[in-house]
């Protein structure tokens, strides 16, 4: 199933399902522009809830996603991260870089 | 609109090849004819035309052999044959779809009932003709990708120092998911008996993720040459990174530094998965995990150079791998896991565990092929203690007249806060021809004294803290919060050439401003007794030296070294 965008208020949200790697590039970053469409939108969040797998691609994903949210004065959040994905998230020590819950 | 095509006509009789020709030219067609089955080969090689319509009856051989022949030169593309018959039976027709004919028709059919078949056979043909250009893009995308993945691995090849990875301490296999390896091992021994090794592990896999690598391998070999410790020489490859690679890209490194004299590791981990330190007994004495971004993403001023340190214990074992090994999948998607891998190498003596965790990931994999790249090196943390004294009566004796040279430099609060001070003099030592190739040894012995002169002299650290049990961290703690308070004081390095009846030597004074120490207060006459004050450090020196005298004081080393 492609990445889903909601709007919660003044965050959006990104949705992905299944593995989260290189595969998933085109389709991340259609949800990502869509995302910083939502001009009320403050915050976005990527919700891990449904994602079973993270590699090293999907965390360069998520820093383009940092840089440019950044640019128009948006915060990234990582949500639900739990298991595998928390482990690598851990790893790289993102939690120096995004807020993770 | 239908397609303009290229119709090869074959057919023995003359008058009929004419009218059938009339009929496909006004519909538009170019037509080329052949009067027999051989020509009609000779033809199809020259023109290769679209479409080939030919007569079941031909002077030399019959339209099923010529349609067969034909299917055979076209392939692997599809050409499109018409079978024309004057006698028409439905066995053969049967017979002309068997030889290979796309279609049978009887000779008498209508222009409209021939154009009908020839605008599908257009159809796909068009569509053959595209399908063939974007194979022929892919085949010529493929070549060019395979170019540079030579080029690639000829850089990586070049730029990695394999005969240094070939280390007595060092045992390493590294499996690319793809012919080119995102991950890196790269091994070579700093100035003063200490083994760095790199373990580095690209965004990706292939071609990019090896570029990502490639950046950071030479500055690795030349500052480890240099003597920079491996804080300092993360601190310069994630600045290099961070300058020259775009944001999705970074890597993440293991950097461990093994001082086989001072007997303890350090660990630098940015986004690897742990290292651990098995002692003689396969037990974990210590795992290092990633405390640090992966190189490449922070910037100068966020960057953290702290290293993690543990103490050797004779026979142990540091492990090191990337992601790849713990993440390589089966068939049912179980990843060959940590935990899996973790009781693994409890389990195994130091001697067979690399190659126990080759089979066990090839057990799992069951051949199939990891999707990331997989390394693991093993460093047996004693083996290096053979290569300890270096052989000095093998390096070649310089038979140029002795220069006569000497300098001096000071460092005050700033510079031993901020400066990698013995690299620094190693790097002004090295550029003098009777000094370079003693600079190995020259490392281990200014380190010795700076750091004495650092530690307890200016600093007034205990150094029997450090020998205690679990001595090491308060011991480095202390030192980093005096370092970082430290105000005044300062000490002075003297360098200087001399020669006289026993040879050519270096004088080596380094002073300090603090108060000394007292040493006959601790039951030594000369300064040098067997007293545990000194430890190991100062012995050695003194014992690669001429002589190593201490003034009065005691906060001024003076030693002289033979070259």
């Amino acid at each position: 199933m492609d990445a889903q965008v909601t709007a919660e208020g003044s965050r959006a949200i990104i949705s992905i399902v299944g593995r989260f790697d290189f595969n998933r590039h085109r389709e991340f970053r259609s949800a990502c522009e869509k995302a910083l469409a939502q001009a009320d939108a403050r915050e976005i969040e990527v919700d891990f809830s449904r994602v079973d797998y993270i590699d090293s691609s999907a965390l360069g994903m998520l820093l383009m996603l940092r840089d440019t949210a950044s640019a128009s004065n948006k915060t990234v959040k990582l949500r639900n991260c739990l298991g595998n994905v928390k482990q690598v998230l851990d790893i790289a020590n993102f939690g120096k870089l995004f807020t993770i819950a | 609109m239908s397609l303009r095509l290229k119709i090869l006509l074959v057919d023995g009789d003359p008058e009929e090849r004419r009218l059938i020709g009339r009929d496909l030219r006004d519909l538009g067609h170019d037509v080329f004819e052949a009067g027999a089955g051989a020509a009609a080969i000779e033809a199809y090689r020259c023109e290769r035309p679209d479409v080939v319509v030919t007569d079941l009856d031909l002077p030399d051989f019959n339209g099923y052999q010529l349609v067969g022949e034909i299917k055979r030169l076209a392939a692997p593309s599809w050409q499109p044959v018409l079978l024309l018959s004057h006698a028409h039976h439905d066995d053969a027709m049967l017979r002309a779809m068997d030889s290979g004919a796309d279609a049978y028709f009887d000779k008498r059919v209508s222009p409209l009932a021939l154009d009908g078949w020839l605008r599908a056979m257009g159809r796909t043909v068009r569509l053959q003709r595209e399908v063939e250009a974007r194979s022929q893009d892919l085949v010529r995308y493929y070549d060019t990708e395979q170019a540079e993945k030579r080029l690639a691995q000829h850089l990586m090849a070049r730029l990695i120092n394999a005969e240094k990875l070939n280390d007595v301490a060092i045992r390493h296999w590294v499996a690319p998911a793809q012919t080119m390896s995102g991950d890196v091992v790269a091994a070579a021994r700093a100035p003063g008996h200490v083994l760095h090794i790199l373990l580095a592990d690209g965004t990706g896999h292939g071609l990019s993720a090896s570029l990502n690598v490639l950046p950071i391998i030479a500055p690795f070999y030349r500052m480890t040459e240099k003597g920079f410790g491996i804080g300092a020489i993360a601190r310069e490859l994630n600045a290099k990174l961070h300058e020259i690679m775009p944001t999705d890209r970074f890597v993440a490194a293991t950097l461990a530094a093994i001082d086989f004299r001072e007997r303890v590791v350090q660990v630098w981990n940015g986004g690897n998965p742990a290292t651990y330190l098995l002692g003689r007994d396969n037990a974990v004495k210590f795992v290092f995990v990633s405390t640090h971004l992966p190189l490449g993403l922070a910037d100068e001023d966020h960057f953290d150079d702290n290293v993690a340190f543990h103490p050797l214990t004779p026979g142990c074992q540091l492990v090191l791998f990337s992601d790849g090994l713990i993440e390589a999948e089966n068939e049912a998607g179980q990843s060959f896991g940590e935990d899996r891998l973790a009781s693994l190498v409890v389990g195994t003596p130091a001697p067979e565990r690399l190659l126990r965790v080759k089979e066990a990931v090839a057990d799992h994999l069951a051949g199939k092929s990891a999707h990331d790249d997989i390394s693991l090196v093993l460093v047996n943390c004693d083996a290096g203690r053979d290569g300890l004294a270096e052989s000095r009566s093998a390096l070649p004796r310089p038979t140029m007249a002795p220069g006569a040279w000497r300098f001096s430099v000071r460092f005050g609060p700033v510079e031993l806060r901020g400066m990698d001070v013995v690299p620094l003099l190693i790097g002004m030592l090295a550029n003098f021809e009777s000094a370079r190739m003693h600079t190995g040894v020259l490392f281990g012995i200014i380190s010795e004294l700076f750091n004495n002169a650092l530690d307890h002299g200016l600093l007034g650290l205990a150094s029997a803290l450090k020998h205690q049990r679990d001595g090491m961290d308060a011991y480095f703690a202390s030192r980093a919060n005096r370092l970082a308070e430290l105000q005044a004081g300062s000490i002075d390095i003297e360098l200087e050439h001399g020669h006289d009846e026993k040879g050519e030597h270096l004088i080596i004074v380094c002073r300090d401003s603090g108060v000394g120490f007292d040493y006959k207060a601790v039951g030594m006459d000369d300064g040098i007794g067997d007293h545990a004050f000194f430890g190991r450090g100062l012995k050695l020196v003194r014992s690669q030296c001429r002589s190593l005298h201490f003034n009065a004081a005691g906060n001024e080393a003076r030693a002289v070294f033979a070259l």
